[in-house]
């Protein structure tokens, strides 16, 4: 896999492409602020001449039309996993000033706080691979997935503003977890600040049958085994050995996210004309971050991103009765301990240093993770002295990474890091290129089972139309932005 | 594009993106309420047993289609419904009292309870976007181009 060749864009515009960029060393590629009229500071894409040929000049456009935006600090920065999205790319980065600059739903995404958990057990990969048709299929059972699933309980209306308020927090209080939990999660599994009157009745609507739910396209539950250790002292305090198997969950805020992100952009894109913002492109709609409109949002996005936290809680609660059921053990005797949880859809109001000052700004991450390295008081204390646990999932088939925030995030990418592969391939091409079967076929050669809701999200999932894991993750290995600790080979995946 | 196609997929690396032609504006939205509802399922087998009344008004066509839109996605996850049918019975716009213009739609969405056992979904719609998005007159009706992110 790692020889794989980037197929070049359809219309081949790659030397357009290299033209648009300035290489500032083999990591960092710049697009000058000659670029396009209105760029308030340059782009700057975290890349390797490897992943040169996987960026379109859409992609590129996407980068600079964020750099447009008033207040934006530093640049207008893009990961490697980086491709074409909505407004902001998938896998970009952008810091505003709360003085002059903006909050923006176009950089957080509709799907608010889609994020990945990692929970660890101390099975050995032994343990489980004899038994994996049984597993995949008793936690495809157990856990609601695909296009139109609804969760298994019913919450009121009150436990939904509790978890808007508390998400995992709540989630755990409620029954669903173990008290360290909270602990090994990102904010401690909620952020502060949420206000659930900004949250319309529609997105109640639309989050309450679906709470509990992974989801279907790029979300998944996957039961993997680390292959390699890169990092002994940061796996050792990560509690990590070689063969020891894992979980991991990758889903979001479903449509209580979603419908947030909608009812909230409405009335941002009516603010643009009011505080006379020239945005180039509507999905960029935004307001100054200290007006009513941009903190209105802020605190409904809270909303959504505690959602999320409670829901990959709750998810990985069912995960455990199933291994609790299926091993005759319970949580404590199969070690099954959350590692850490990451958001990489969100806007978080941080400390960083700019021009040398330190500075409160507002960090917009879409397909970003945060990376905060060694010694920052937001690492939670049991990681404090080796950095932040980033997970980055592979796509189906592929290797997943665990690494830890390194020392040169917070000065060059607002503590960021990649948050996955990054999709080459559309979704269309994608099934008219391949079957479902014959995907799931290679990957049970390669020893992977794979469940699926339906066999066509096989194919527009498949490993091929993603950029390889080990590319991406390289780069910002080599930047020390996040380093290698381990690596993680997947055995049975859920897919919705 | 055929001449005659009410709507056609583009590709788009991550989401899906589409154009849909219609003689009228109500033809218009009919065929992109069609495009967005293909993408999650077969609508020819969706039987229409239950009516929604859509009423929807704003300052632009183009935040009219995506309104429009979003509401059909809406009724899928909240009223665990899944559109087949769409009949807009108006689309136009008007001045209010402040002077301001403003375009509203008036549509009837008709489907059937999902049934997960029974019906073949496709792939789940996350959202109507903004990106990109236009409504633009053409000689012999009108066009649209819209995002749905996946």
């Amino acid at each position: 896999m790692s020889k794989q060749d980037y197929e070049k864009n359809e219309y081949d515009d790659s030397q357009d492409v290299e033209k648009s960029l300035n290489r500032v060393n083999e990591n960092i590629w710049d697009i000058p602020m000659s670029h396009d009229s209105g760029m308030n500071v340059p782009g700057r894409i975290f890349l390797s001449e490897k992943l040169l040929g996987t960026i379109d000049r859409e992609t590129i456009d996407q980068v600079a039309n964020v750099a447009k935006l008033p207040g934006i600090l530093d640049y207008s920065m893009a990961m490697p996993d980086v491709h074409m999205g909505y407004g902001f790319t998938i896998g970009g980065v952008a810091a505003f000033s709360p003085e002059d600059g903006v909050i923006s739903p176009g950089g957080v995404g509709f799907d608010i706080n889609c994020g990945v958990r990692l929970m660890k057990t101390n099975l050995r990969k032994e343990d489980v691979v004899p038994h994996m048709e049984t597993l995949t299929e008793n936690l495809f059972r157990k856990i609601p997935s695909g296009v139109g699933s609804t969760g298994q309980f019913k919450v009121t209306d009150e436990e939904l503003t509790q978890a808007f308020l508390h998400g995992s927090q709540w989630a755990v209080e409620a029954g669903y977890g173990i008290e360290s939990d909270t602990k090994n999660c990102e904010s401690y599994g909620f952020m502060e600040g949420g206000s659930p009157d900004k949250v319309g009745t529609k997105a109640r609507k639309r989050g309450r049958p679906q709470f509990g739910t992974l989801g279907s396209g790029n979300h998944f539950l996957e039961i993997q085994y680390i292959d390699k250790i890169y990092d002994p002292v940061a796996a050792a305090a990560y509690g990590l050995s070689e063969g020891q198997v894992s979980v991991m969950i990758h889903c979001g805020s479903r449509g209580a996210g979603h419908q947030i992100c909608t009812d909230h952009l409405q009335t941002l894109n009516q603010a643009v004309k009011k505080y006379k913002i020239n945005v180039p492109d509507m999905q960029l709609a935004c307001a100054p971050a200290k007006s009513k409109e941009a903190q209105d949002y802020f605190e409904a996005m809270i909303c959504g991103a505690n959602y999320a936290w409670a829901n990959r809680q709750i998810i990985m609660h069912w995960t455990r009765e199933v291994f609790e059921q299926f091993y005759g053990k319970d949580t404590d005797e199969l070690g099954m301990e959350l590692l850490y949880d990451v958001a990489h859809n969100v806007a978080k109001y941080e400390t960083h240093t700019v021009d040398g000052l330190k500075k409160e700004v507002y960090v917009h991450r879409k397909g970003a993770t945060r990376a905060f390295p060694a010694g920052h008081p937001e690492v939670p204390p049991q990681y404090r002295d080796v950095g932040q646990p980033v997970l980055i999932p592979g796509s189906m088939g592929t290797p997943s990474f665990i690494l830890k925030g390194g020392p040169a995030s917070m000065s060059l990418s607002f503590g960021s890091a990649c948050h996955g592969a990054g999709r080459v391939m559309g979704r269309g091409k994608a099934k008219d290129s391949m079957s479902g079967e014959a995907v799931r076929r290679e990957l049970a050669r390669q020893g992977v089972t794979v469940r699926a809701d339906k066999v066509s999200v096989i194919a527009e999932e498949a490993p091929s139309v993603y950029k390889n894991s080990d590319d991406v993750v390289d780069v910002v290995d080599r930047l020390g932005i996040a380093q290698k600790v381990a690596r993680l080979l997947p055995i049975g995946v859920i897919k919705g | 594009m055929s001449q005659n196609a009410p709507f056609i997929y583009l590709d788009h690396v991550a989401d899906i993106r589409f154009i849909a032609r219609g003689k009228t504006l109500e033809t218009l939205f009919e065929n992109a309420a069609l495009a967005t509802l293909s993408v999650i399922a077969d609508v020819e087998t969706v039987t229409p047993v239950i009516d929604f009344k859509i009423e929807s008004e704003t300052v632009s066509l183009e935040n009219l289609m995506v309104d429009f839109l979003s509401e059909l996605l809406f009724l899928f996850d909240a009223e665990e419904t899944v559109i087949g049918k769409i009949n807009v019975s108006a689309v136009g716009k008007y001045e209010n009292e402040t002077g301001e213009e403003k375009y509203f739609i008036k549509a009837i969405a008709s489907g059937e309870p999902i049934d997960r056992a029974r019906q073949d979904f496709k792939t789940e719609v996350k959202a109507v976007t903004y990106s990109g998005i236009r409504v633009d007159k053409t000689e012999d009706g009108y066009e649209t181009e819209v995002v749905l992110d996946l």
